[in-house]
């Protein structure tokens, strides 16, 4: 009887103690996880309330790093107004101008990445040709060379074409894939049931219309995979527009927002600069919030029995 | 008119392996023909040349007297039920099944309509026919209620009905089924294989069935053809097989329970035959077997379906039963008579029980005899 008091006590000291230990890294994972967020949150919290104050404080701020000058008692909500209009030399055209080039650029960029590197991936995966292999491997190869490699060469074939200050040499290049991309593509794809494939063929289909019509749809995680990683890089892309883009007409929002830096990058209108960033950021932020169930989502499910 | 003609059709896989072998195979128009044969035997790779999926090494194949050989599957009119079901996860069952249909319309009459204006009006009624002709599938197959769900939403009997579905609203000239039934449960399957063989009749189209069920193979065929090891070792009736198989493999493949086989040597005296394995011997007047007498004693395997060893019969040899399996309406009976083991099946009612000891026989004028070697040819 003692025996078997004891072991229920010790059974429940064990489970105690393990309920403690469980409570105690509950609580180290929960300060942790506090901690990774409080650093990436900061920075943007910094930027909106920078953003809202006066130029004055904006100064004591950040350039005298008196921090209790950081919170706006008065916030200047007129300052996005403000910072927008100001951006280029003509009041207000110059934001819509970027605007614009940004839009029109991200668009065909985020259109030919995805219709390119699927195409691509499709063939590598499904279509049985001599040297696929190879050809796979060269493309991944791709991938080790570092972009500043590839910069002049590629500059001075667009100067040629007579591209330079369009926006073809940032748009074009997308329609011929991407090497990252269509690696994805091609190993999602090597996953789909063959028997799809051979059914569209015995229901007509041609290569073309399988890919458009079946493999495009089954590729929904990885199209918005894609999609959202190529539209915030090239929405946010600095270097190449930087490069190509040299009229004030053509540049985008985040070659505008530079110019607009070095206008107000002093240490008296940083409140403008953080306005016309947190702009600039709201089509990233938002794409990412309505595209992230489809990062999770898979679409595979009742292709087949199972 | 849909005939289906293969002569001395083969194919070799680049590695160098063979899966089919001279398959010589006329199907007529309108005719329910099974391929059947265990696995690896090459009845789905025949299929698959026959639906253009794989491409044919050796011979020729004709759909309607052309050849085909080097047409893809989309040129073929065919269609094709598969394994799987291979239903198209992101569309509804509507689509599902129009998907065959939408690229009727050739590109050039497409690119015309839209110079012409007539590119809408045609649209609508291309619409209207393909709804009009995929209502009347899901009529037909009992699937209406289904046409707005997605695959994922189905019951493996429903997806099977709409991958028919899919396969029946194109009109094709041959359909062409993939071991359509082996996902289902046994009950659902056998109802589908009634539903299957009325709506052939209802179509009269040429069909060709793939199973590695040999039960399935006799109740649906027209004529089935046994395949081995890429070999056709018969194709007959499925009565005829049962019958008159050709072979030992034939023989064995086909009846549950396996048809008894005894190696041993038969010697014919005029119409009055003795066959002797180990210390076993049967003995009968089999005149089909008369034409064997001249060869004198001769080794050969005997083949005895199990519904023709008879048990408790007038003047047997003595066994023991080793095992009674109870069906409701018959009963099979394992019994050990001289260290053989046979196989026995009788009605319900007869008194057998396990350890016990009957009197067994065999009616010789309906056992079956092969050459006792690897081919195991039929001789009687």
């Amino acid at each position: 009887m003692s025996n078997s008091n004891g072991a229920t006590n010790m059974k429940y000291d064990s489970l105690r103690a393990g309920a403690v230990g469980g409570g105690v890294m509950r609580t180290l994972s929960f300060i942790s996880l506090v901690c990774g967020t409080a650093i990436i949150v900061f920075p943007l919290l910094w930027m909106v309330l920078v953003s809202l104050l006066t130029p004055d404080r904006a100064q004591a701020a950040t350039v005298s790093g008196d921090l209790t000058k950081l919170f706006p008692n008065d916030p200047q909500w007129n300052n996005f107004s403000d910072a927008l209009s100001q951006m280029g030399s003509v009041r207000w055209k110059g934001f819509f101008d970027a605007l614009a080039n940004s839009i029109v650029v991200t668009t065909l960029v985020v259109t030919g990445t995805v219709l390119s590197s699927s195409l691509v991936g499709f063939a590598l995966a499904r279509i049985r040709f001599r040297g696929n292999n190879a050809l796979f491997l060269l493309m991944l190869g791709t991938m080790m060379l570092p972009g500043q490699v590839t910069m002049i060469p590629l500059f001075l074939l667009f100067r040629n074409l007579g591209w330079v200050d369009t926006i073809l040499p940032l748009v074009v290049p997308a329609f011929f894939g991407s090497a990252f991309f269509i690696f994805m593509y091609r190993q999602f794809i090597a996953q789909v049931p063959e028997a799809l494939v051979e059914a569209a063929k015995v229901d007509g289909w041609g290569w073309f219309g399988i890919w458009w019509h079946v493999m495009l749809p089954l590729c929904r995680p990885v199209t918005a995979i894609c999609a959202v990683f190529t539209f915030i890089f090239t929405w946010n892309d600095f270097l190449a527009p930087l490069i190509y883009l040299h009229s004030d007409e053509q540049a985008t929002l985040a070659v505008a927002l530079n110019s607009f830096r070095n206008q107000y990058g002093g240490v008296n209108k940083v409140n403008l600069l953080m306005a016309a960033s947190l702009v600039t950021m709201i089509p990233c932020i938002l794409l990412f919030l309505v595209a992230q169930r489809q990062f999770i989502e898979g679409l595979g499910k009742g292709a087949v029995k199972g | 008119m849909a005939t289906i003609s293969l002569d001395r059709v083969g194919k070799i896989y680049p590695g160098g392996v063979r899966a089919v072998e001279g398959v010589d195979l006329r199907i007529a128009h309108g005719e329910f023909t099974v391929l059947v044969g265990p696995s690896g035997c090459g009845k789905s790779t025949l299929l698959r040349m026959i639906a253009g999926l794989e491409t044919i090494t050796e011979g020729v194949m004709k759909i309607d007297d052309l050849v085909v050989n080097q047409l893809p599957p989309q040129a073929r009119d065919i269609a094709m039920v598969f394994q799987n079901y291979a239903l198209y996860p992101h569309m509804n069952v509507h689509d599902n099944m129009a998907f065959g249909l939408l690229r009727r319309r050739k590109f050039p009459s497409r690119l015309k309509s839209i110079f012409s204006g007539s590119y809408n009006s045609g649209r609508k009624t291309e619409q209207q026919e393909i709804n009009r002709k995929v209502t009347a599938a899901a009529a037909t197959l009992g699937i209406t209620q289904l046409l707005g769900r997605r695959p994922a939403a189905l019951s493996g009997g429903q997806r099977q009905r709409v991958a028919l579905g899919r396969a029946l609203v194109r009109q094709p000239k041959v359909f062409l089924l993939d071991e359509p039934l082996s996902n289902l449960d046994a009950k659902l399957r056998v109802e589908m294989r009634a539903e299957l063989r009325m709506l052939h009749r209802r179509l009269g189209v040429t069909m060709v069935y793939v199973t590695h069920d040999q039960e399935e193979a006799m109740s649906l065929g027209d004529r089935v053809v046994v395949l081995k090891d890429g070999l056709v070792q018969q194709i007959a009736a499925p009565q005829e097989i049962y019958s008159k198989p050709a072979n030992r493999f034939v023989a064995e493949f086909v009846g549950t329970p396996t048809m008894n086989m005894l190696e041993g040597s038969l010697t014919m005296k005029d119409n009055w035959a003795t066959f002797a394995s180990k210390s076993l011997q049967f003995q009968g007047v089999v005149s089909a077997w008369q034409p064997l007498a001249p060869r004198g004693a001769q080794s050969a395997v005997l083949g005895i379906r199990p519904e023709h060893v008879l048990l408790n019969a007038a003047g047997g040899m003595s066994a023991t039963v080793d095992a009674v399996e109870h069906y409701g309406d018959r009963m099979d009976v394992v019994v050990q008579a001289s260290g053989q083991r046979l196989v026995a099946r009788c009605g319900p009612d007869a008194s057998i029980h396990e350890g016990s000891t009957i009197s067994v026989a065999v009616d010789l004028t309906r056992a079956h005899l092969f050459e006792n070697n690897q081919a195991g040819m039929r001789i009687g």
